[in-house]
């Protein structure tokens, strides 16, 4: 399986933490893919090489792996710009393409996010991810392909930035499991919350990526402008009839902090509603658990720790212990 | 600058029945004497210099009135202290003492404390830009006059 030892982008056997998931519905057979590709082995075992990058990936590659249910393939940080790259070279004319039914668009962006989404939910026991990723993931790709709105909102998302569009996916799951745990049952509002949580970024689409991307904004002005997010997407999506008020409120509030040092109006914990004060702590979870430039992926333990530090101030109270437990009983 | 907290108008009649429950920190003991050109910013959606416009207006929302307190004026919008949030997309009509009436539409908002918002909005037809320049030259002009 994997190719002859040429240059690639890091060692054949990489450590799994530094490995970004990506979609398998995503890739097609071409002749080469400027990225290395990686596969999850055995458990117990390191990730190792499948395609080296310039080296060809055929329609019987692809087969073969979704023969073997695998929906995920790993590329390194280094890679990760390429594959973006890839993905705006390639993907954009058939996302785009009004000629291909909506549904078939639909249904790739079903297989990109169901994908997506259990590469997520391997932070957690392994047992407890497969039912998650049934349950929640499936709630919300199926989401995705029954709406309107939201295949023009996420194709728009995934031209823009492949980070944001597995951000949305996986904030949107955890939104539905921290409600269900805070005991919402009904099928509707569940819903509710998880279109809610895909769209809650969509301001960011308005931002230049060159800053949504930089790790480090020094100066005020782009500080100002990264969190312009919110309001714009507020603005963006109260011009439509789709989202209700609660669901505006997740979009625009989800930057609030209970002390009223959040933005964009600085109100607090009473004024915040309670989606956006849902969406704060799994927002903070998800980002916490992405591997940085200069940083390895935080362990579980740890972004516990952050949340638990930013209770009372920064997060309501009662959902970071919600949510703490939830995360918490899968391990 | 002319004061228009008083004085004999329809605005400042009305606004003084109304319940007033704008809280203005107590520190702002000079927010009636600032006059003039605000100072500039760094900030490029700004087309138009600002003018401190300082006293109480109405605000329509809907079916409700407020008493609000104004904050500086300029040919494309206006700011005010409210008592509580706005939205942006909110539709207001503002009344302007002694009986300049504005319709706006709410561009931001920022919690400067508890019962005081401040808003930003914006004008959303010709005419009431027109009536807004209209109103500014009246302010600064009795700026010129109180010097």
């Amino acid at each position: 399986m994997p190719s002859d030892t040429i240059q690639s982008d890091g060692p054949q056997l990489v450590d799994q933490q530094r490995l970004i998931p990506i979609a398998l519905a995503t890739l097609r057979p071409m002749a080469c893919l400027s990225f290395d590709l990686f596969v999850l082995g055995e458990s117990g075992h390191a990730p190792a090489l499948y395609r080296q990058r310039d080296y060809p990936l055929l329609q019987d590659d692809l087969d073969r792996l979704a023969e073997s249910e695998i929906r995920s393939l790993f590329i390194t940080e280094l890679g990760q710009l390429r594959y973006q790259q890839y993905l705006e070279e390639h993907l954009d004319e058939f996302l785009a393409d009004e000629a291909t039914p909506l549904e078939v668009r639909c249904g790739y962006l079903h297989d990109a996010g169901q994908a997506m989404l259990d590469s997520a939910m391997r932070i957690m026991d392994v047992g407890r991810s497969i039912e998650v990723a049934e349950q929640v993931g499936g709630q919300v790709a199926n989401l995705v392909n029954g709406s309107g709105l939201l295949p023009s909102e996420m194709f728009r998302m995934l031209r823009h930035d492949y980070r944001l569009f597995t951000h949305v996916i996986n904030v949107s799951a955890y939104c539905v499991l921290l409600a269900q745990r805070l005991g919402v049952t009904d099928q509707q509002k569940l819903k509710e919350i998880a279109v809610a949580g895909l769209l809650h970024d969509v301001g960011l689409r308005k931002i230049p990526r060159v800053l949504v991307d930089r790790e480090d904004i020094c100066k005020p002005e782009q500080r100002e402008a990264l969190q312009r997010h919110p309001q714009l997407g507020f603005q963006e999506l109260r011009r439509r009839d789709e989202l209700n008020w609660d669901q505006l409120m997740m979009v625009y509030q989800h930057h609030e902090r209970c002390d009223g040092t959040g933005y964009p109006v600085g109100i607090t914990d009473k004024e915040i509603h309670w989606l956006a004060r849902l969406c704060a702590v799994v927002d903070t979870f998800d980002l916490a658990s992405r591997p940085r430039k200069n940083r390895k992926p935080l362990h579980l333990c740890d972004i516990v720790e952050i949340l638990q530090q930013g209770a009372g101030r920064q997060f309501d109270e009662e959902m970071v212990r919600c949510w703490i437990i939830e995360a918490d009983r899968t391990r | 600058m002319l004061d228009h907290r008083s004085g004999s108008d329809p605005v400042n009649d009305a606004s003084r029945v109304m319940l007033d429950l704008v809280r203005l920190p107590d520190e702002w003991v000079d927010y009636y004497v600032k006059r003039g050109v605000l100072p500039g910013t760094y900030d490029e959606r700004r087309r138009f210099p600002r003018y401190y416009y300082r006293g109480r207006a109405m605000l329509h929302s809907g079916d409700k009135q407020y008493v609000i307190y104004t904050k500086d004026l300029s040919r494309c919008g206006i700011g005010f202290y409210h008592y509580k949030q706005l939205f942006p997309g909110d539709a207001a009509v503002l009344w302007l003492p002694p009986d300049t009436r504005l319709a706006v539409g709410v561009t931001r908002c920022n919690r400067v404390s508890e019962n005081c918002y401040e808003c930003g909005a914006e004008f959303v037809a010709k005419a009431d830009q027109d009536a807004a320049v209209q109103h500014l030259a009246g302010v600064i002009s009795d700026d010129g006059d109180a010097d």
